[in-house]
């Protein structure tokens, strides 16, 4: 059994002067999905397009063992000159999957994203956008994909699409495939992530399983005069700093020190248990 | 994944793109009218050279809108081109637009060929030149698939054809002078160094010209130059990203 699903080493792109990113480091277990959440220009479609191959990188290393990968882009576009039935077909061709299968394939998938399968006879390029995303992912699930990475996985879709985009994720991750899903739509990611990674100008800022961040973490906020920041600092490295307030992400093992320390001054400090949400918006 | 079926899905995609485009079907038919028109109007001989001359212009227009647009519209970021796959494709598809071409030479050909060979006609230098016409025709795609590399649509096609253009009026220019350029063209013989390097440059901008009786020796300079495109593309194409713009 493969121990990582994806491995990326200190990886970096610059685009002239701009790093777009700058020693990304990270990894992700086989068999989960994890989110890659990031602002507007954070750098995730840079970073999926550097494991991807599309684009070059200046520096680090990326381990990607899978065989089969499917990728969805966030605006998926295809050949103008082909329609649909033909791109599944190459598609099928390209990865040597028999014949007799492919009809098969086709409708299962077809049906499981809710996308009509009359429209393969068409061009791709006439049809809807969100039909266009549907197809992308049609493309990419018919090679039944080890790992699959998509971009801006719910763009474009309309409110019964994610959610059947939503079951298949997880239909998918129970039969054992692996998924990277990079978005900034983190309520629907929220419901369906086992792992989270959030980038920010260009540079991984926090990592961790969502669960046990639910459990582990607590947001607190407390008055700059109550407490020393260096105090703090001992304690969690994710520290924010306002005009008046210092904010942190604390562990739970470190809550009694914490409380300790705000024992002797006796003033009062807001604690706040975290989501997926909550974790994004204080890094971001 | 089976080099193979890369190879055979590369083939199916650009020639279901050559068989939807629609200039390519006119310049066909158009190349077509005018043999009709020569053979017609002149003779057999005239339109069978016409044929020859001719032909690698088949290949340079079916180069056209070849890479430059497909690379920055986004259509290659695919699931069949990941893992750098898009390079094959790059690479391979001046190969299957060159064979495109020749299908279509070698159709006309074989129709010449047999008339040729039935009125007694023919002569086996027309095979000779046919091979250099394939060449030249081959060097055109390339040349046309680097060229599209850096412009989009028809563009690459319309650079060397309005080159081609100037060429032909320099030369026009050049027949009013008493030694012109042109007089040794026409002997086929270069007496001095300098016009020698301009026929040589001549020949990378106009490489029918390696197609003629005259200089048919010069097919040497064009086998070189394909190869150094088909060098420079290969490496522009490993270093090539592929950037929505």
């Amino acid at each position: 059994m493969k121990e990582v699903a994806l491995k990326v080493n200190r990886l970096s792109k610059k685009y002239g002067k701009v790093e777009a990113v700058k020693d990304v480091t990270f990894s992700i277990a086989p068999k989960i999905i994890s989110a890659f959440l990031g602002e507007n220009g954070a750098g995730k479609t840079t970073t999926l397009k550097l494991i991807l191959g599309f684009l070059k990188r200046d520096s680090g290393e990326i381990e990607l063992p899978a065989e089969r990968i499917g990728y969805v882009p966030e605006h998926p576009l295809f050949f103008p000159w082909l329609r649909g039935k033909e791109i599944l077909a190459y598609t099928l061709m390209l990865y040597g999957i028999a014949e007799e299968k492919q009809n098969a394939l086709i409708q299962n998938y077809s049906e499981k994203i809710g996308f009509e399968a009359e429209l393969l006879s068409r061009k791709v390029q006439t049809y809807s956008l969100g039909n266009q995303k549907k197809f992308s992912y049609l493309q990419s699930l018919i090679i039944s994909p080890e790992f699959l990475i998509v971009d801006e996985p719910f763009s474009s879709l309309d409110p019964l699409s994610i959610k059947k985009v939503r079951e298949l994720f997880l239909e998918l991750k129970d039969s054992g495939r692996t998924l990277f899903l990079s978005s900034h739509i983190i309520s629907e990611i929220e419901k369906i992530c086992d792992d989270f990674i959030i980038i920010k100008k260009g540079r991984i800022v926090f990592q961790a399983n969502l669960p046990r961040a639910k459990e582990d973490l607590f947001l607190i906020q407390v008055d700059k005069e109550c407490v020393d920041k260096r105090r703090i600092a001992a304690l969690t490295p994710f520290l924010k700093e306002t005009d008046s307030s210092f904010e942190f992400l604390l562990d739970k093992s470190y809550l009694q020190p914490f409380e300790e320390i705000l024992r002797e001054q006796e003033r009062p400090f807001r604690r706040r248990e975290v989501n997926l949400e909550k974790i994004f918006l204080f890094f971001t | 994944m089976p080099a193979a079926n890369r190879l055979k899905v590369i083939l199916l995609i650009s020639w279901k793109k050559l068989w939807s485009s629609r200039v390519s079907f006119i310049v066909l038919l158009a190349f077509v009218a005018f043999l009709l028109f020569f053979w017609l109007k002149d003779s057999f001989g005239a339109s069978f050279n016409f044929l020859l001359f001719f032909s690698p212009h088949l290949f340079l227009f079916l180069s056209q809108d070849m890479m430059k647009d497909e690379i920055e519209s986004g259509m290659l970021e695919n699931v069949i081109f990941l893992k750098c796959r898009y390079q094959d494709y790059l690479l391979n598809k001046n190969l299957f637009v060159g064979f495109a071409a020749f299908i279509c030479v070698s159709g006309l050909y074989v129709v010449f060929s047999g008339y040729g060979l039935a009125a007694h006609k023919y002569s086996p230098f027309f095979l000779i030149q046919f091979l250099a016409a394939t060449i030249v025709g081959l060097y055109y795609v390339y040349l046309g698939g680097w060229l599209s590399l850096y412009v989009r649509g028809g563009s690459n096609v319309m650079i060397l054809i309005i080159s081609q253009a100037l060429i032909f009026i320099g030369l026009l220019f050049s027949a009013t002078q008493r030694t012109g350029f042109i007089d040794y063209l026409e002997k086929g013989a270069f007496p001095n160094l300098a016009s020698q390097i301009k026929f040589l440059a001549m020949i990378i901008l106009l490489p029918n010209l390696a197609v003629t009786k005259n200089f048919l020796g010069y097919i040497l300079e064009v086998i070189v130059l394909l190869v150094l495109i088909l060098i420079f593309q290969k490496i522009k194409i490993q270093r090539l990203e592929i950037k929505k713009k």
